[in-house]
């Protein structure tokens, strides 16, 4: 492999527009990642609910969770993503006042969202051993305060970060990887309020 | 990459570091412990009321070891200052990039490639001791049909403990070691794209590895490293100890899969154009590449048989609406994938050297891309022949044969590359060549006994065979092992700065590789028989394949010592290495020995492929060099391809 000389970089300092770049493509794998384990597990709920084995997806007599409770869940996250990426326009323009606003009723928003979803899983009709049905709730239940307790340092983190002025107009790489995270989590949370609306098996068990 | 920055990252005030200079193994395993008690005490004063206690006990103990650990060793300093707002120096930079620290950089959160690569070399030696071990008193307990040797509980567990063993050490082999020590060498970058995840990802395989030992002790693995359901969800807690391991181990290879492949699409050097980056930086971004979505699918597999084993969840439990089923493809959408993220950067390593030891270039670079990305494509769609027998979808068995036989296709392109490689070379055989011959006559015997096994009458008679035992292990250990030691006898002079005593490697190689073919060739013999695998005992009919197959065993163990010997001895006292032995063509090998903190001075630009040999005459190297060889008088910095000459014996 035939070589000549680059111009040596000053202390080897890279500018960060290069270093934002990076990190936004490694994010975005990480993403591919997530993304994958979160088909995984709506794949399951999708393949139980589509076998009915035994006709034991919902036991007979055994009640369901209420649609309408997943896609309040989910409409808080997506209202959190909308205010977050307020604020990461704002930094854009050099506004960091707004992003530490938006930082904050972000994270607020999110803990009312985690909040809920305490309370969706303490209000489950049915016990995680009730059938497969149950422990698909409980499982993507489980999987989104996971993905809320990740965001939620994030964007206390943003917040934080914000108010000390780690960031302007020029230097705001960061704001962007997170915005990117934020909106993939509110985004997987509409694909699992989506995919549990669909309750009744289209099998016949037994 | 940033470790040499004069001034703070976004000339934020320094972090102090203080306690991140305190903390190494001792304190990750002390932290792991301590936090691993507090969990144990808890958990067992408040969950053993029902069923699932003693499983619920077991994971919390064990999660709780993994976040002590990692809190132990530093993992978490970076996250918690970022939150704090209080960024690295590039003192501290330096600092996690194992300055000035000697052989302490080893046990540490140190964030240097080379570091990463050299501690990922020696967990993987370590893995393979522990699962050859096994693997021994496996051989030993079949080496007569009643030898009682093992219980049938301890056979169970060993050999499931040894095949989880063996896969994780066979999934990190090449990618570890060489994709993080080589891999940025040789595409002209200073460091991985993400330092502290290439730290991260390795200590978390760490945490792990004590977790998986574990089993030992709480009843093993009894389902074989495939763990199905509902066999796992009633296996003892040994089963909790698999599925955590699983789990830490997916997390770390999406993290390791995430940095090599952004390293490489972000940080080639300038002018290493796709038609000029080396093959081996293919193989490393198809391997992680395939596992960055496959090994997530895995880690739910577990998700839920942890949710089955703890809690009572049905996921896998038919009379609760659940399906052994789910489990079976969510395994194996990650388990043939699997196969190739082992082979490809095996196979790719061998023709990256084939072409140094026949002084031509690779033959037909074009093919092997192809051939790489065909591999990578049709491998996430054959996943379904590993369950012809399973009743699973049969409509689709036509299907999934049709696509099995395919990846032949591009397997056997990657043949060709390697022949035409070797065909009319002038051949320099030394011990990294052996391998590929190796490889070429393990991989057609594996290959070969894989499309038998993909046809579904066969695969009726054979599955759950010996038969598909020795299949594996033909693909796996003799062209993916096979690989990766060719690998490290190529790269040994660059990693270490000495060269790999060849007389110990030599004899070696002809046990391992002679031992190797017993071994198996009569495990084919026992299989077409009808012994089945995961069976402590056989029929006296059996008795001749089997001794053979333990004889052979036997032999690869003793030369797998010899390497063993080699690679210590080598490391300790062989002789020094000049920066380019081989008179290999691509970056890393314009590097001096030891390779600087920051690898180049100045960063290269590359202005032709890597494989341009034969185009001048060469010496080989074939003894110790002269002092003036030993370092090369500049490197990387001159204007035209003489600039490797200093470096060249």
């Amino acid at each position: 492999m035939s070589t000549t000389t680059a111009a040596p970089t000053a202390g080897h300092h890279e500018d960060v527009d290069t270093v934002g770049r990076r990190w936004r493509l490694g994010v975005g794998f990480i993403i591919v990642a997530d993304a994958s384990f979160v088909a995984a597990m709506l794949f399951s709920y999708r393949y139980l609910r589509g076998l009915n084995t035994e006709g034991a997806w919902v036991p007979h007599g055994s009640a369901t969770a209420p649609v309408w409770s997943s896609w309040v869940l989910a409409a808080g996250l997506v209202i959190s993503a909308v205010v977050f990426r307020w604020g990461e326009k704002g930094i854009r323009d050099g506004d960091s006042g707004r992003l530490v606003l938006a930082s904050a009723v972000g994270v607020l928003l999110l803990l009312v969202v985690g909040v809920g979803q305490v309370v969706q899983i303490a209000s489950f009709p049915f016990a995680i051993a009730t059938g497969a049905y149950a422990s698909s709730m409980y499982l993507l239940a489980g999987a989104n305060l996971f993905h809320l307790g990740l965001t939620l340092f994030l964007g206390l983190a943003m917040w934080n970060r914000a108010r000390l002025g780690r960031y302007s107009a020029t230097e705001n790489w960061q704001v962007g990887i997170v915005w990117l995270w934020w909106a993939w989590i509110a985004l997987a949370a509409v694909f699992s309020a989506l995919t549990t609306s669909f309750i009744a098996s289209p099998a016949v068990g037994g | 990459m940033s470790t040499l920055n004069t001034e703070p990252l976004l000339g934020i005030p320094a972090a102090g570091g203080g306690l991140m200079r305190r903390l190494n193994v001792v304190t990750a395993a002390g932290g792991g412990l301590v936090l691993a008690l507090v969990g144990w005490a808890i958990a067992r004063h408040f969950m053993l009321a029902d069923d699932f206690g003693p499983d619920q006990v077991t994971v919390i103990t064990m999660v709780c070891w993994a976040v002590g650990f990692m809190a132990g060793i530093g993992a978490f300093n970076g996250p918690i200052g970022w939150l704090r707002g209080r960024d690295l120096t590039s003192e501290d930079e330096l600092f996690l990039a194992g300055k000035d620290q000697g052989i302490r950089r080893y046990f540490r959160f140190t964030t240097d490639h080379k570091v990463v690569g050299i501690q990922y070399l020696v967990l993987t030696m370590v893995l393979f001791g522990v699962g050859g071990a096994m693997a021994m008193l496996i051989r030993t307990n079949l080496i007569s049909p009643n030898s009682n040797f093992l219980s049938p509980q301890q056979y169970n567990a060993i050999v499931g403990l040894h095949g989880l063993i063996m896969v994780i050490a066979t999934i990190i082999m090449v990618t570890g070691p060489f994709g993080n020590f080589i891999m940025p060498l040789m595409i002209g970058a200073r460091d991985m794209a993400f330092p502290r995840l290439n730290a991260l990802s390795l200590w978390m395989i760490v945490a792990a590895v004590p977790i998986l030992l574990s089993a030992t002790f709480l009843g093993g693995i009894p389902t074989g490293w495939s763990g199905y359901a509902p066999l796992a969800d009633q296996a003892p807690p040994g089963m909790d100890a698999f599925l955590m391991t699983i789990i830490i181990f997916a997390i770390s290879s999406a993290v390791a899969g995430a940095n090599i492949t952004t390293t490489v699409l972000t940080m080639r050097a300038r002018g290493m154009t796709w038609n000029r980056t080396p093959i081996f930086i293919y193989g490393v971004v198809a391997s992680v590449g395939l596992a960055i979505p496959a090994f997530p699918m895995f880690m739910a597999s577990q998700v839920l048989l942890g949710l089955d084993r703890t809690m009572g969840a049905r996921f896998y439990i038919a009379s609760g609406g659940g399906s052994p089923w789910l489990y079976a493809n969510l395994f194996w959408l990650m388990g043939h994938p699997e196969v190739y993220v082992i082979l490809i950067p095996a196979i790719a390593a061998l023709m990256e050297l084939t072409a140094v030891f026949s002084r031509k270039p690779l033959f037909s670079f074009n093919t092997a891309v192809l051939g790489i990305v065909g591999i990578s494509v049709l491998s996430v769609m054959v996943w379904a022949h590993h369950m012809y027998v399973s009743g699973w979808a049969p409509n689709l068995n036509g299907a999934f044969m049709l696509t099995t036989e395919m990846i032949s296709i591009p397997t056997g392109m990657l043949f060709l590359v390697i022949l035409g490689t070797i065909w009319r070379g002038r051949i320099w055989t030394r011990l990294p060549m052996m391998s590929t011959y190796a490889m070429l006559w393990n991989f057609i015997i594996g290959g070969i006994t894989g499309l038998y096994l993909s046809d579904v009458p066969v695969d009726y008679a054979l599955h759950g065979s010996m038969f598909v035992t020795a299949h594996f292990h033909y693909t796996l250990m003799g062209a993916g092992l096979t690989g990766a030691i060719g690998a490290l006898a190529y790269w040994f002079p660059k990693m270490t700065g000495r060269m790999l005593d060849e007389r110990f490697g030599f004899i070696s190689f002809w046990l391992v590789q002679i031992g190797f073919n017993v071994t198996f060739m009569g495990m084919f013999a026992v299989g077409l028989a009808g012994q089945p695998r995961r069976v402590y005992t056989y029929d006296n009919l059996l008795a001749t394949g089997n001794f053979v197959s333990t004889m052979g065993a036997y032999a690869i163990g003793i030369g797998m010592l010899f390497l063993l010997y080699a690679v210590f001895s080598s490391w300790r006292h062989g002789e020094l290495a000049p920066s380019n032995p081989w008179g290999s063509k691509t970056l890393e090998w314009t590097v001096p020995n030891p390779v600087p903190l920051e690898n180049f001075e100045v960063l290269p630009v590359v202005t032709s492929d890597a494989y341009g040999y034969g185009e001048e005459p060469f010496e080989p190297f074939e003894g110790p060099p002269r002092p003036d060889k030993l370092e090369p008088a500049h490197v990387g910095s001159s204007a035209d391809e003489d600039s490797t000459e200093g470096a060249r014996p």
